[in-house]
Order: structure tokens, then sequence, then C-alpha cells
């Protein structure tokens, strides 16, 4: 028998492989041959006597309850999820995988949500999760332990309420209303938490901080060429591209729900270019892979748009109409012709070109002062049959007499082009010329072609030159507004699809009654975060004062900038600090600096949240907020064009409460607090506003109006043309895709069947940018630029450091284990990771070095430490050090964090105002945060690891 | 499947004698059960005085042969085996001694529980080992003791035993089975207490009364060497004789 | 001999490495006493150790003349432990020690190698493989379990332990040779992979599959002709099985992996001195892997210059209808996945957008 069974055996290995083969071919033993007696007669690969138990898996599929949420988490995905519940406790959540089809060939967006949402239930019962008010222990006896020490007194609602609202009461009328500070990130994730919060600071005269510019998602080259803050398709239309480039951007580990639209392009036909230092796992599935130096990208994209000159690869018709580069600039000042140079009288933001019919310089349709003559909406770019020169130099006569000459922007940038001589450009950025020749040609002959971006680039500190150098590749190609084209930048959930009803509930009296803050600039000033390096010959201190002093940037509290010796010391401090919905510190770069400044100022540091996180570890007063489950709020994404809920799953769980109700107890308690006072209506002269706090709840609730959660998504819904006639129980049914666009803030239509993409108004209805010039605007004459030699796109290399003693770039990309520090410390994600945080290192860098894959290690610059375990990487860049970002400071490191070595650095061209379109605005243009200049040095830890005890 | 061959064989011969160094006869294959009225708890100390009452029967054990393709092939030299047994109160107590040079009792880690957030919705209780396994003891007699000799593969068909089951992980089970594979859980424990010193394992199984005459047989696995399953050494059929 | 067989076909150019069908799986099945370290779906990164460690090497399955080629067993830091972390010590009980994984040093996880991959002259290479039970068509597990407590369902091919009768002997985890069989020492007994038949059986797709972001999976009946997987694996013949040499019949499929040409070798073809060594891929999907490839190059040479590849075509999958196909197995009707019309109907979806398809 055996011996019958192997020769039957072998008859079947013969065929395995051969496709059905496995199947068709005879199993182990033949099926039904004669059993032995001894093992039960019957054969369990022909049926199975005993089969009834298969129920009890059929039991383990059944609930109680399913219910439509989602997640909070500075995320961009905005996806749907049902949560399952059984015998009344949260047990699995599931993709609810119900968008509906934008049109038949286009890819739908289900299951969409990754591998942390399907585990968010472990927060909701986790061990960090927060169940009490809790008050830093002996704070309210003065006897308080330090901040950080993990030691706390339990206290009631009521008890912490009023020690919150004295402080705030006492600040506004003791130290003035812009010592009290509010930050909470990106409004689009959950627009009703955010605004139950920012309704408060704006009745009570608060300072609102910026996050978008902070943590380094804003591209500014996007506000600098297009006016607007950040414009990108939504990711269905990746897979309407024929040639895409993945720069800075890893959206395997970084855009989960949405990468598919890129392979599934790649099927359709499109080529794929992934260009980063390191092999990541994006470029696992690319058509090309480009190996960069780091720091080096705009020195390809100037490389790379020389070529797309060079070979004719440029939509001349496209670029003439909608760009800048035909509009003329002087040649003695190096400033675009104005028509104040012309004319007696005439204004500054009218432009020309050369009109090579009439052999004149044009008055440049669409541009500011264009539009003021025309009416804004009136205003277009059309050229009306006139044919503008691109290249050439010309002869115009000012209003003094005297003649000079201009030529056009397109021939200023060849010459900057003519810097980047393709053996220049493969020399820096290491990459072989023909690879780049070939980069080149897919970009310049594939159309549609994009460039999807993201941080890994945007977090340079001459992030601004980088962008404006990708968006000129687009721009010159004419794929800017056009389906499957552009440059797409996803870093952060930046804007709320119905914004004018989110504004009006988050902001009610409107930003001119608003105290806005960039916060990179409010963290620099206020901590001892110093950037030694000076900045076309001034310290960067200089640039900050004459900014600030010229109104350009906002700075508060309020001080006399102009006659301020030094501006790192202010006179007046920020007091109170309320965070929810953010981990400030944890993800703060300098924090070493600020823990022992900025965090020893204030004198009020309240932190609401559902789990403890490094920030409210280190905060007097936390308060515990509903989980994403537990509350009733909105969600969407600029990655897709659908809106959806958060369901309340259960009613929140042990004392927590959700932050619309969090923000009413407080209102409620501050005006309590001023009626036991007695307090006079304050007269806020920097906002002319006469405030009543003892009306506070009021005010907040728009007389009770606002009172319950839903009602505040229904305030939203009915006050945006994007949710016209939705209802928040509609929305429960499934995502819904939004019927319009506000054309104030969109730059395109929502069409049936078409996925969205921006700047079709400019494209397609011919509507001037939102620029100075009204178009694509690449050259920017203000003096800050003329002065800092930026004045158009251009490479400019990283911020030197001790090389010599710091040789190892230190990189803290955005990856696939977290959303920032959201799931950092969750079990069910450690445990697919190494259980610890860890710095990836290229392994002849660690063997240099005498480190081993796994070794714990300690990583120094001139700032700060951190001790931590390694992991080698084969596909990292020599010369980098690793280390996603987002790590809670409490969980794994022998010492410091990933933040302990960054500090903050301003780049003087963000500080600008006062030119056309560049001019302060929350969260669209201020300086950003950037972290990727940072250099360091490893070793092997020579100390004792920790361990749990 | 050379396995089942084998076993095969096993049901022809009834009585195999693997490598065992001397025939076992007929004469020696009895298990004298001495009578006394101590009370169960006292009788369940393998150290109470009546037990040294009772004979002393050492139970030769043969290796099963190796037909599971599974099973390390170093050779394994069978364990000294001890057997005593008394009557009393309507209860057959057995007393099982034999040689083991390491205590084999892998036990699952208990789970943490913790203070944050709600520990019994959070915390599991995990697996510690995957590959160790139990040191086990277990003594079958048929379900009809008058009936003939079952097979020692368990039973057969036409003749069912029951098989008193202890593992140093999980205490006892009482299964009933009609051969290999076949075997179901009674679904009773009954009382034992089982200690591992000075390299032997001491077990007092207290059963249910099995009548003058029956057959018994036993066997042993060595958990140090992953015996589990028919890897393990087996007796052939003794009988329980009142003295 | 099952009347009926389901398949899964991965696409490994498709797969992201993000893990949610390991978790999706953890929730909804392993999340239990006994399981937290057991993933019956895991990701490992290829080349790597895997999961758990070194289990390509240690044997399993059947060798050349038929018989069982059992392994030994993996111990418990073969797989990783499931670590606890001591939270509450650090954030509510005034401990200064950073919160740190239970054990004195972690040594191996379910994922311990992600990304890492290896050196192929100066140019790394990996990718991802999913791996979940093989449902196998000649399961050696079967074969091995002296308990005859494993089955093939004979309605579906789908193989599963009773743990009514399944002793926790654990021939049956040193008979696979892809160790998809986990011993849960709480409750004495081997758990596997479940093929999700009480899913499949609603016409609800592997929990695997439905979660999958990357959808890079198909199922649905091998030896039913519109089924996505019968097409995959015997009309276009470009998904193979894992370790065929193994011979048990695996009946999960995979689309083998590209990886970018080399450095400065763009523009030749990925056969011709491949990113991943030719000879790694032919020790994980056999010797048909090089015409697959070649095939794979070819359609997606077609599709990019301006031409349209029906094979490309299917594996884009654009929706769940596409790359799923249930049926009740005796009758062959269609029971899911729920089309998005009927979803419509159910009222999940409201009619407006409907209307904007």
């Amino acid at each position: 028998m055996s011996e019958s069974k192997s020769i039957n055996r072998r008859g079947f290995l013969g065929l395995v492989g051969s496709g059905a083969a496995g199947i068709l071919a005879g199993c182990a033993r033949k099926p039904g041959a004669p059993l032995p007696l001894e093992s039960g007669d019957f054969d369990p690969l022909v049926s199975y006597p005993y089969r009834g138990w298969e129920s009890l898996y059929r039991d383990q599929f059944k609930w109680d309850k399913v219910v439509r949420s989602t997640h909070s988490a500075n995320c961009t995905g905005s996806c749907s999820w049902m949560v399952y519940v059984k015998d009344g406790v949260m047990v699995r959540e599931e993709q609810a995988s119900d968008y509906p089809r934008i049109n038949s060939d286009l890819p739908d967006y289900n299951p969409r949500g990754c591998q942390k949402g399907a585990c968010f239930v472990e927060y909701v019962y986790g061990a960090q999760r927060l169940k009490y008010p809790l008050i830093r222990r002996g704070l309210r006896q003065g006897q308080p332990v330090e901040r950080g020490s993990g030691q706390w007194e339990r206290v009631s609602w009521d008890e912490a309420l009023e020690f919150i609202a004295n402080k705030l009461v006492d600040n506004v009328y003791k130290h003035g209303p812009d010592t009290n500070t509010f930050f909470s990130v990106i409004p689009a994730m959950s627009p009703v938490s955010f605004a139950a919060g920012s309704r408060l600071c704006h009745f009570i005269g608060g300072v609102f901080l910026s996050f978008y510019d902070w943590y380094c998602d804003l591209p500014p080259g996007e506000p600098l060429t297009w006016g607007v803050q950040t414009e990108a398709c939504e990711c269905a239309d990746w897979f309407n591209a024929k040639y895409i480039v993945m720069w800075g951007a890893n959206v395997v580990q970084t855009r989960i729900p949405d990468a598919h639209f890129a392979y599934e392009a790649r099927y359709n036909g499109a080529k794929l270019c992934v260009i980063s230092p390191d092999f990541n796992s994006s470029a696992v599935h690319a058509d090309h892979f480009l190996q960069i130096q780091p720091g080096a990208d705009a020195m390809l994209a100037m490389g790379v748009a020389k070529l797309l000159v060079d070979n004719g690869w440029i939509d001349r018709p496209y670029v003439t109409e909608q760009t800048d580069m035909p509009l003329l600039i002087r040649a003695d000042t190096n400033r675009f012709l104005r028509e104040a140079d012309l004319k007696t009288g005439g204004d500054a933001e009218t432009f020309y070109f050369w009109d090579k019919k009439t052999g004149h310089a044009v008055a440049a349709p669409g541009s500011m002062g264009q539009q003021k003559k025309a009416g804004e909406h009136a205003a277009s770019i059309r050229l009306d049959g006139f044919d503008p020169a691109l290249e050439g130099t010309f002869k115009v006569t000012l209003a003094d007499g005297k003649q000079i000459e201009v030529t056009t922007v397109f021939e200023k940038l060849k010459l900057e082009l003519a810097k980047y001589p393709l053996a220049e450009v493969a020399k820096v950025t290491g990459l072989p010329a023909h690879e780049i020749e070939a980069m080149a040609r897919g970009l310049g002959t594939r159309k549609p072609a994009m460039i999807i971006h993201g941080a890994g680039t945007n977090h340079w500190f001459h992030n601004d030159s980088i962008n404006r150098a990708m968006i000129l590749l687009v721009a010159l190609t004419g794929n800017v507004g056009r389906n499957g084209g552009g440059f797409n930048h996803y870093v952060g959930q930046e804007r709320v699809w119905p914004e004018h009803g989110f504004k009006q509930l988050a902001f009610p009296r409107g930003p001119k009654k608003q105290r806005w803050q960039n916060t990179t600039l409010w963290t620099y000033i206020h901590s001892t975060n110093h950037d030694p390096h000076p900045y076309g010959g001034r310290p960067i201190e200089e640039w900050i004062r004459e900014s600030v002093a010229n109104g350009w940037m906002p700075l508060w509290p309020k001080n006399d900038w102009a006659n301020l010796k030094d501006i790192k010391d202010p006179p007046r401090k920020p007091r109170a600090m309320i965070i929810w919905r953010a981990n400030y510190l944890n993800q703060a770069k300098g924090n070493e600096m600020i823990f022992d400044s900025l965090w020893k100022n204030l004198d009020l540091i309240v932190d609401i949240n559902y789990r403890m996180d490094t920030t409210a570890l280190y905060s007097d007063v936390v308060l515990p907020a509903s989980s994403y489950y537990e509350k009733t709020d909105l969600n969407s994404t600029d990655c897709h064009s659908f809106i959806h809920p958060f369901g309340k799953v259960l009613d929140p769980l042990f004392e927590s409460k959700t932050d619309w109700d969090v923000f009413a107890a407080l209102a409620k308690k501050i005006a309590e607090v001023a009626k036991k006072r007695d307090l006079a209506p304050i007269d806020d002269v920097g906002l002319g506003w006469k405030r009543d706090l003892t009306r506070l709840y009021e005010d907040w609730s728009d007389d009770g109006k606002l009172a319950g959660d839903e009602a505040a998504c229904n305030f939203i819904l009915s006050n945006s043309v994007e949710t016209k006639g939705m209802t928040f129980k509609d929305l429960h049914d499934a995502p819904r895709r939004f019927v319009a666009t506000d054309p104030e803030v969109w730059t395109s239509d929502i069409e049936p069947g078409v996925a969205y993409t921006p700047f079709k108004h400019h494209t397609e209805k011919k509507r001037p940018w939102r620029t100075l010039t009204g178009r694509q605007q690449f050259y920017i004459d203000h003096d800050w630029f003329l002065k800092l030699g930026e004045v158009l796109p251009s490479h400019q290399p990283p911020i030197p450091e001790d090389d010599a003693k710091y040789p190892l770039y230190w990189n803290t990309p955005h990856g696939r284990w977290s959303i920032h520090s959201t799931w950092r410390d969750n079990r069910y994600m450690l445990r697919l990771q190494r259980g610890v945080p860890i710095v990836y290192i290229h392994p002849d860098d660690a063997k240099k070095r005498g480190i081993a894959d796994g070794d714990w290690v300690r990583i120094a610059n001139q700032i700060g430490f951190a001790v931590c375990r390694c992991q080698f990487l084969p596909g990292e860049k020599p010369g980098r050090l690793t280390m996603y970002h987002g790590w809670e400071k409490f969980l794994g490191f022998g010492e410091g964090g990933w933040q302990s070595l960054t500090y903050i650095k301003i780049k003087p061209t963000q500080l600008v105002g006062g030119y056309g379109h560049v001019n302060f605005k929350l969260n669209y243009w201020g300086p950003t945060g950037n972290n990727r200049d940072i250099k360091v040095e490893i070793e092997k830890f020579k100390g004792v690891p920790p361990a749990q005890a | 499947m050379i396995r089942i061959v084998f076993a095969g064989a096993v049901m022809a011969f009834a009585m195999p004698v693997f490598g065992q160094e001397k025939p076992a006869s007929a004469a020696n294959l009895r298990v004298r059960v001495a009578a006394s009225n101590a009370e169960a708890k006292d009788l369940l100390d393998a150290k109470a005085s009546a037990w040294n009452a009772a004979e002393p029967i050492n139970v030769l054990l043969s290796r099963t042969p190796r037909v599971y393709q599974t099973e390390p092939t170093a050779p394994r030299t069978a364990p000294k085996f001890e057997v005593r047994a008394i009557r009393s109160g309507g209860n057959l107590f057995v007393r099982l001694q034999w040689e083991d040079a390491t205590k084999n009792a892998p036990q699952a880690p208990a789970k943490k529980s913790g203070e944050g957030g709600d520990a019994e919705k959070i915390y599991k209780r995990p697996t510690g080992e995957t590959s160790s396994f139990p040191d086990v003891v277990a003594l079958m007699v048929p379900q009809e003791p008058k009936g003939a000799f079952p097979s020692l593969a368990m039973g057969d068909k036409n003749n069912p035993t029951r098989i008193f089951y202890w593992n140093a992980s999980r205490g006892t089970q009482e299964l009933t089975s009609t051969g290999r594979a076949m075997q179901k859980p009674a679904g009773r424990d009954f009382p034992h207490r089982a200690d591992h010193a000075d390299g032997k394992w001491t077990v007092v199984l207290q059963l249910p009364n099995q009548p003058d005459g029956c057959p018994v047989a036993f066997a042993v696995w060595d958990g140090e060497h992953q015996d589990r399953d028919g890897l393990k050494f087996f007796s052939i059929w003794y009988v329980l004789t009142d003295k | 001999m099952s009347k009926h067989q389901y398949a899964m076909v991965m696409d490994l150019n498709k797969c992201l490495g993000c893990q949610t069908c390991t978790m999706a799986c953890k929730k909804q099945w392993t999340d239990g006493d006994g399981m937290e370290y057991m993933y019956w779906n895991n990701v490992e990164t290829r080349p790597g150790k895997g999961y758990p460690r070194n289990w390509d090497g240690i044997g399993g399955g059947f060798d050349r003349t038929g018989h069982l080629a059992p392994s030994p067993l993996p111990s418990a830091e073969d797989y990783g432990h499931a670590w606890e972390y001591n939270y509450e010590d650090r954030l509510f009980n005034g401990s200064q020690k950073p919160v740190m994984p239970s054990g004195k040093k972690q040594n191996w996880g379910p994922n311990w190698d992600e990304d890492q991959g290896q050196l192929n002259g100066g140019d790394s290479f990996y990718f991802y493989l999913p791996r979940i039970c093989n449902h196998c068509t000649h399961p050696a597990c079967v074969e091995a379990c002296t308990t005859k407590a494993i089955y093939k369902r004979e309605e579906d091919g789908i193989v599963l332990i009773d743990p009514e009768r399944c002793r926790g002997y654990r021939h049956c985890i040193q008979a696979c040779p892809y160790k998809k069989i986990y011993y849960n020492e709480v409750l004495g007994k081997s758990q596997k992979c479940i093929f999700c038949y009480p899913r499949l059986e609603q016409g609800k797709v592997n929990a695997c599959a439905a979660q999958c972001p990357g959808r890079l999976r198909f199922v649905g009946l091998l030896d039913d002709p519109e089924s996505p997987v019968h097409k995959l694996v015997l009309k276009y013949k470009v998904a193979l099985g894992l370790l065929p040499e193994r011979g048990t019949g695996p009946n999960v499929y995979y689309v083998p992996p590209f990886n970018p040409p080399r450095a400065t070798n763009y523009g030749k073809s990925l056969l011709q001195d491949p990113r991943i060594p030719l000879g790694y891929l032919r020790y994980l999907f056999g010797p048909q892997v090089d015409d697959v490839l070649r095939h794979l190059e070819a359609e997606l040479k077609t599709a990019q210059s301006g031409g349209t590849s029906e094979l490309l075509q299917l594996l884009i999958g654009r929706d769940a209808e596409t790359r799923y196909r249930i049926v009740d197995p005796e009758t062959m009707e269609v029971i899911g996945p729920m089309p998005t019309q009927q979803l419509v109907q159910v009222g999940l979806i409201n009619r407006k957008q409907e209307s904007q398809r």
C-alpha cells in the first residue's frame, strides 16, 4: 500500500506546478482506498463525519450592532469604517467599502482604510485610555510635582473646569487675551471637534495657532506660484495619468488606501518613476527608480527642466497663456515691467507681454491690476488675439522718457537653466546622465504626466525652491489643470471641503476678529531654539524682526517689535496653552529646547485627549475626550471627493465627553466664574470687541442653537454649497460625493463621472490664477527674493552643518505604522514591528562603526541625543539615518527622542508679505517647520538598555 | 502511510513485545490489588502507609515501533515502571511510579492584569511555548471487563476501552475509545495526586472500581523527548488480581 | 477529493506590505486566549527569514518518494512573543522609566525583517509576500494527523481542524511545509486559517481580501471558468503556487514580483540582469517563473505603448465584483460580492450618487 502510494505521489509530483495539475492530479492516498480499521472508517480527504463543530466560527461571525464611523488622527485617509459591537463591546472594525464609483472606467475607492484603522478599538479600551479628569499632583495645593512625572490627582469635571476657567479669566483681565493660546490640528478630519475649541478661542480673544505650515506639510511653492494653499487631484485621478513621478512621496507607506491607483494606472498604460534616496516601499513596484542624493531634488528638477526646453518638450501655447513666461522683465532692475513704469499714475499690478503681431508691449490680461479694472469676475486671461513672444529682448520707453531693454521671464529662465548642465546635474544628484534623460523624455512625451509629491522633499529647508522647480516641470509641459496631470502634493489634510459652513462655525465673526499665529515663528521666538546660520549675511532674528515690524508676519502676544532690541527676549510671553486633537510637544521640532523654555514659561497647559500621549503626560490638566467611536462629526479629505460621518458607536465611555461637550462645559464654567467675580465686559481694543464673558456660553452656543454636535454637523452641511441638501442622517447610508464647489475656494467644478482635479477654472474657463500676475507665476520680484537670489526656481544646497563631526543626514519621514504619533504606542502595531523605536542604517555605515543589526545605538548632534535600537536597511542611502517619525517620547527610547536632534530653522523667503498674492494667512502662508537638513553621528550604545522591570 | 501498515501488524499479533530484554510470560502479567479501608484523601497520598501493604509490580514497558514519520530516530530505553493497586470504598486506587529525569509540565502563562484602560477587555492569556509537551501516563481497561482483550491500539470496534489519562499540564481526563483516533472524551475527570521528585514521577489515580480479573494496560509519555500520541512506552495487557 | 476548490490569487506587484490583511484576520479570528502570537495571515519581506523564523528552511511537505518530510517544531521564539507593555507605570503611576515591551530583549517577531531584503551588487531588492494557509489539494497536515481531526470540506476544499477532536499532538505543524498551523497552548489545540468559510457562506469574501487596500487578492472556485482565479491560474497561467516541490498542491497562487531595473539598467528587459535574481524567484515559485515573468513583461509593454492588455485589465480589478466570485458550491449560483447596484436597492447607497455614475 505504501508502495503504490509512493508511485501515485511520484506520478503527481511530475505534474506539480503545471497550472491545474495541482488539483487535477490524484491526491496523496487514492481517495476511498481501503482505510486502516484502527484509525476510523472515514477518509478526511473525501468526507468528514463530525462537521457539527463548524458552527463555532459561524457564531463568532455574528454581531449585536454595526455602526459607521471613522478616525480623526491627522490622517489624509478619510476612510469610512463599520464598527462591530458584541455584548456592548466594540470588538473589531471593517472598511464600509461602499464609496460609489465615479465612473465605470476608474477603479473604485473600496476598500478604503489601513491596518491602523483596523485596530483602533485597541485605543478605546487600551491602557493609554484617559478615563477621568486628572490634575498634576500638588498643583492645586501649590506644591506641584514636575510636569511629566506621571503623578496625578483624579478630580471631578467641575473641579478641573473651575481650575482652568479661573486661569483663563485671570489671563484675559490681568495679562490680556493674547496670552491664551489654542492649538488643534487639521479640521477636515473632524471639523466639529475642531470648531468646538476654536469658537471658544474666538470669543475670549485667544491666539489660534497654525499647524499645516508648522508641520511643514504646506508646500510653500504653491502659494508662491499659484496663490493657493495646496491644490491636488483626488487620488482616483492618478489612474488617468500616463506618466507618474513619485517624488518625495512614499505612497505605499503614507497613502495606503490610495496607492492602488498608481499601480492600477501602471497596468492601464502609465509608466511609474520613483525618485528617492532609499529603495522605498513604493519603488518596489516602479518601472524606473532613481536613487537620488538627499537634498539634490531641485538640482534634478532644474536639470530636467533644461532638457525639456532644449528638446522642445514644452507646450508653448499653454505656457504662453497660463504662465508668466511671456511677461516682460526690466533688464536694469530685474523687476517686472509695470504700468507704473510706463504711465505716471499707472498701477503696480499690471504687467506686460510683447505682442508679436503689433510689435508692442501689451498689458497682460488677468493680473490683479487688470482684475481691479475689469472687475474680478469679468477678468480673464484669454489672449484675445494677441500673440505674446516667449523669447527675445525688446526696447520700451518709460514714463520719464528713458528707454530701457526688457526681456521675457522665459529668457530669464533659460539663463537660469544654463547653470544646470547635465553632467553637473548627474554629479550632484548621483544619478546616471542617461537615466535623467530617460525621465525627462517620459515627462516630456507621455501625456498626461503628474508628479505625486510629499514630505520626503517638502521637509527640506529650501522646500519653496524645490516645490517651484518641480511645479515648473509640469507647467512647461502643460500638465497643470488637466485630469491625470499636475503637481499633486499630499501631506497632512489641509482643507475642509464644506469650507464656508466650517469657517462660520469655527470663527463666527470672521478672520478680522481673530488672532492668528504661525506656530513655527511663535515656537522659535518663545523657546530657546536658535539657528546659528546667517542668511544673506544677516542672522535670522533680524529677518524676523523686519518681517514682524513690516506687519508681514504676526507675533503674539503683541510687543513693540520695531523698537525691541532682542526679538528673542520679548517682554510679554504666552501664559496658557489649550491643546486638543494634537500632540504638540512630541511633534515639535526642537522639543528639547521647548522643555526648558516655553514649557517653563507657560503657567497653564491643558490637554484634551482620549489617550495619554506625550503632550498630555507633560500637561497640568488632562481632560478625557471620547474616542473617535464615541462622537458625532464629519470627515473629508483632499484624497477623495466624498463626505461621511463619525457615528456614535457607543455613548462616551468612562467619564469622557466629546470635544463639543468639553468646550460647552468650559464656556459655561468661564461664564459662571465671570459672574461670580462680577466682571464688567472687557474692551478688547486690538480687535475692537467688547467681550462679556458672562455671556460666553450664549455666544459659544449661538444662544443654544448649537447645543449638540449633531446640530453643529448640520450647520456645516447646510451652510456649504459642497454639501447642499445633505443632512447628517443621510450620511449614515453611504459616503456622499460633493455636489458642487465654492468658486471662492476651489479651482475646478465637481463634475459627475469625472475625478476632481484642480485649476480647470484657469485652464478651461480662463479665469485668472490667484497670483499678482494672474498667471502661474515663477518669477517673484519681491525685494527679499532679489536679495537672496531666488527670483526664479533654483537649486539651493542643504544648510551646512558640522559635517566632519556629524556626517549623517537625520531623516524622519512619515511611515506606515503611525499617523504621526497616533498608533505609535499601540500594542497591535508594535508587535508587527520590532517593539521599540528603530533607526534604519545602511549596513556599510553600521559596520564602519562596529554596529550590528538590532544593536542599541546612540545618535547625537550639537542639539541633543537619542538612544534606541537600529535595524539594517540595505536599501537605505549610505550617509543617511532614517527613523520613521512620531514615536512617543515615553516609549522605547533609552534616552531622548526622535525630535531631540532637531531644531527650528526659518527661511527668510517664507517671512515675506505685502506682495500681491504673498501675504500671511493661517496655514496658507508663513514659515514652515522644516527638519530635513539635520546632521548627526551614530555609535554603538555602551550603557544598559532599558527593559521592563 | 507506513505507519498504517505497521499498526495493522500490531493488530495481527495482538501482543507484540518489541525490544524487550526477556519475553513476558503470562505468569507475571498480574497486578495484585490489596484491600484497605483507608479514606480516599489518605490513599491519594503516595506516602500513606497503606501503600506499603500493596505489592509493587514492575510493569515492563516497550517503545512503540517508529511508525510515525515525525518521531525522532534516536533509540530510547524504557523507564522502570512500578504499579501498586488498592481497593477501597468502591474505588480502585492505583499508584504509578516511573523514572523520568526531567519534569515536563508546561503551563500557559497567566494573563496580564493592568490598571489603565479596561483590563478585562484588553488582556488575553498568551501562549508561552509552542514546541513543548507534558509528561503523561495512562491506564486502559476494557469497557466490558468480562469480554475479550481489546486491541492494544486503544481498543477496537467490538471491544471498546476506557482510558484514564493523566497529563502533567492539564490533570486527568477519562476517555472511551474504539481504536486509534477513535477516542472520545467521556466528559469526566477523576481524583489524582502527582509529584515529581528524585528523577521520578509518582502519580496516584482514584478510579471507579474495576472487577477482579479485569485486564489493564499502561502507557507513559516523556514530554522531554516530545512524546505524545503513539510516541510512547506501552505495556501489554496485565490482569488485576485481588489477593 | 473535494467537489470544488476555493483558491486565492495574490498579485505581488500590487502588495503594499501594509499588513491590513494581517490585522483584519487578527481582529476577526485570532484575538482570543492563546492566540496573540499567531497570525493566520502574515506578510513577510522577501528575501528574509519570515514567520515563523526560517519556516521554509526546516522541511515539511512530502519528499520525492511521496513520504512526509516533517520538520522540527518551531519554538515560541521562532514566532516571536506577543509583547505586553507596561504603559500604566510611566503614564499613571509615576515611574520615570520608559514604557517597554515585556521580555529582556526582543529578538524576533512576525515582521522582524520588514523592508530589509538583500543587496544585489549595489542594488537592494525586496518584495512583500502575504501568506495564509494554502488549503492544499494534497494537505500534508491531513496525512500527518494521527487523530484524523483535519479534513478537506468536500464541497469547497477548505482545510479545517476539528477543535473537538484535535488532541494538540502537532504532527500537522511539523508536516506543513508552510508552517501555517499554530498551537494554542491555552486550549491545547492546533488552529489555522479557515479561509473565512463563515463569511463565504454569507457571500462575503475573506477578511484578508475584503480589507486589502492594495486590492491584490482574487478569490473564487478554481474550477469555475467564470472566476478570476480560474482565469489567472488556468487561462492566462500567470499565477504560481509557493514552493511547489514540497508536493502539497497549494491553492494560494502568486503573480510573481518585479522590481524596477537595477541602476543604469533602465530600458533593458526585466529578465536581463534583474534586480531580483531569478534564482531566488525560481526557488520560491518553481522553474515556470521565467515564462510567467516574460509573459507579464510583454503585457506591460503592450499597455505602456498604448495598447490594451486583457490580462492587466483583469489585474486592475476595478471593483469587488471583478476580484471576487463567490458561489454556492452546490448550485454554482453567485452569492457574492453584492454588486453596488444591489447596494443601492437595499439603500446602502443613495440614488443621487447612482445617477452620477
